[in-house]
This record gives structure tokens, sequence and C-alpha cells, in this order.
């Protein structure tokens, strides 16, 4: 039988299926085998429709821009309350010593000597410090804001939050500031 | 099957969700195949398994914040409210015609059927990692439930390619499922 009589033969039989009806054998075992593995495609999920539903039940994750990129990174990164807070410290940690990290890549590109790096890590690092620390206040704060009410309660996580993220930060930092000083920058 | 470490793992993500809804869409990828499966074996209608896939999945998110997790997997849980969904469906359509009553099922069938589901579901992730070619021809054909030649017209090729095509993504097929079962 030629190729094409072959295609036609199960092209039939998966018209059949796809009609709401049980095939009748061919005769043909190949074909039949095929067509018997196609019975169980019948109902494949309609492109979209798992979409769709998606976006009706999570509206903000169907958005575009920068709120719907968030709200998808939120929606996938499953991170416990402490990896949060420890990601979120580290992130403060390496926003504090950006000018560390970055003086030092300028200098290995070879866009700037390491006298002049030194310089700008030592003028600008109080910059970055301060605002790393505008950072972890905020992050605490809204860590805090969720936890609700309470004296005890809110203060026992504050300082259990703030060990987490100050910690992370401190070691993140630490590393940045020890990479610039291996490099003789700072 | 889920072991401990699994287990743990998706309590955690079944308790960041109740926190945090836009975290339900990992839940929601993770069983919507499954889901819409074990509707399509209730049903054996598309447009019904839409139906309940879609009341499941909104039960389930408007539920959630009184789930209480008891050691067994969230997929329980999910597929009882699709029973249930299942069940609802029969009784309105009933309403407006004679339809096959759903019978009270027992262990073994529900076991038979969950086989079903997993096996059907398979087969539908087998689908996803076919060359796209392929993958486009078995979803305009078996999805959108297109005819040959409105394949062939989407796709820019003649009848006899699709034929073809067609022909090709199912020996892939079931290539992919002799192999999963070996």
């Amino acid at each position: 039988m030629t190729n094409q009589a072959t295609h036609d033969k199960l092209n039939a039989s998966i018209e059949t299926i796809i009609s709401g009806r049980d095939f009748a054998a061919t005769g043909d075992s190949d074909v039949d085998v095929l067509a018997r593995l196609a019975l169980g495609l019948r109902g494949l999920p309609a492109r979209g429709f798992k979409a769709r539903l998606r976006a009706e039940l999570i509206p903000g994750l169907e958005a575009r821009g920068l709120s719907g990129l968030l709200a998808r990174l939120r929606a996938a990164v499953s991170f416990d309350r402490g990896t949060g807070l420890a990601v979120a410290g580290g992130g403060c940690g390496l926003a504090a010593g950006a000018c560390c990290v970055g003086g030092t890549v300028v200098n290995l590109l070879g866009f700037a000597s390491a006298a002049a790096v030194g310089a700008f890590i030592e003028t600008w690092l109080p910059y970055f410090f301060s605002l790393s620390l505008v950072m972890m206040t905020v992050l605490l704060f809204f860590v805090l804001r969720r936890e609700g009410s309470g004296r005890v309660m809110l203060t026992r996580s504050a300082f259990r939050s703030s060990a987490v993220a100050g910690s992370a930060y401190g070691v993140v930092f630490a590393a940045t500031m020890a990479l610039s000083m291996a490099m003789g920058l700072y | 099957m889920l072991d401990a470490k699994q287990l743990e793992a998706e309590q955690r993500l079944v308790q960041f969700s109740q926190r945090d809804p836009s975290r339900f869409a990992q839940l929601y990828d993770r069983y919507f195949d499954r889901i819409y499966s074990f509707a399509l074996t209730r049903t054996s209608n598309r447009a019904a398994a839409e139906d309940v896939t879609a009341d499941t999945f909104r039960q389930a998110f408007e539920n959630l914040p009184r789930f209480q997790w008891r050691g067994v997997p969230f997929s329980a849980w999910l597929f009882r409210i699709a029973a249930n969904a299942a069940a609802d469906y029969y009784q309105r359509s009933s309403r407006e015609q004679v339809v096959p009553d759903i019978q009270v099922e027992s262990d073994a069938s529900w076991e038979n059927r969950l086989i079903e589901v997993e096996t059907r579901t398979h087969l539908f992730d087998l689908v996803k990692r076919l060359p796209n070619d392929q993958r486009r021809v078995i979803q305009m054909r078996f999805g959108e439930e297109l005819s040959i030649s409105e394949v062939a017209r989407a796709m820019g090729r003649s009848e006899g390619a699709v034929k073809s095509l067609q022909h090709r993504a199912m020996e892939t097929l079931r290539a992919r499922v002799g192999d999963s079962h070996d």
C-alpha cells in the first residue's frame, strides 16, 4: 500500500473519531493501532481554554506591562516566609554594595583605573548604603503590616524578620565589600 | 502518587495560595490537565468538560481559604469538587433534556477512572512535546476539530502534506507512549 493510501485511511478513522463515533477497524493493523491511540485524543483541550479560564480566575496574571510581569513573578516564585525575607534582605545588601560590584566590573573591563573606581566607591558608598537602609525599612514595614495585630506578636515578628533579613543583608553587603577590597579598589 | 517530600511542598504551596490568591495559578497549572481529563471521562463531551472544569476551579478558588490540609494530596479535594460539578452539570442538563444519570461509583470504578484520567493526561502532555508542526496539526484536528482542508489552509500546505504530518505525529505519539510504558 502506498504511503498516501495509509495516510488517507488513518485520516478517515480520525475523522470518524472526531465526529464522536467509534471507528471501525480498517484491517490495516498499523492504522488501527494509531486510530485507537487517537481515541484518547478526542476532546483534547481547545487552544486558549486554559489561558481564558486562568485569566478569569486570577485576572492580574494576564495583565500586560509591569504589573502583569510582577503578578506572574509573584505567582511563579514560591518562597516560604523565611526564604523570602532572606532573599529580600540579600537584595538590599546587594543594593548597598552595588557601587562596589559595579566599580569592580568597570575596572575589570578596563573602562576605569583602580584609583578612579576607588574614589567613586568612597564618594558613593554612603548614598548606596543609606538607600539600602530605606529599602530594608520599607521591606520590614510591609512584612509587619501583613502580620496582623497584637503588640507581643508584632514585636516578636519584627525581631525575627529583622534578624533573618538583616543577616542576609550583612552577608551580601560584606561580600561586595570584600570583593572590592580583594581587587584593591577600596 | 506523591512522596512525603512532594506532599510537604504541596502543603506549602496550598498555604501560600491561601494567603496570596495569585499563587493559586501554580495549583491551577499543575492540576488543569488532570481535572479537564477527569471532566472529559465523566461527560464524554468537550463543552461539558469545559463547563465542569471551569466550575471546579471557580469553586476551588472561592473555597480555598476554608480548605484544611489533612495530609492527602490537594488533587483529592479537587477531584471531589469535580465529581460534584459533573453531577450538578447533569442535573442542570436533565432539566432541559433527557440525559443518562451519573451512577454512584464504587471504589473500584473510581480507581479505573483515575487510571483513565492519568492515561489521558499523559497523552495530552505528550502532544505538547511533539515537534512544532506535528503538534499544530494534532491541536487543530483534535483541539479545534478542524477538517483537513481547514488545517491545510491555516498552515499553508497541501492536504496531502497535512495528512502525512498527522500520520507522523501519531507515529511519534505511539513511540513515546511505548517509551513511557517501558
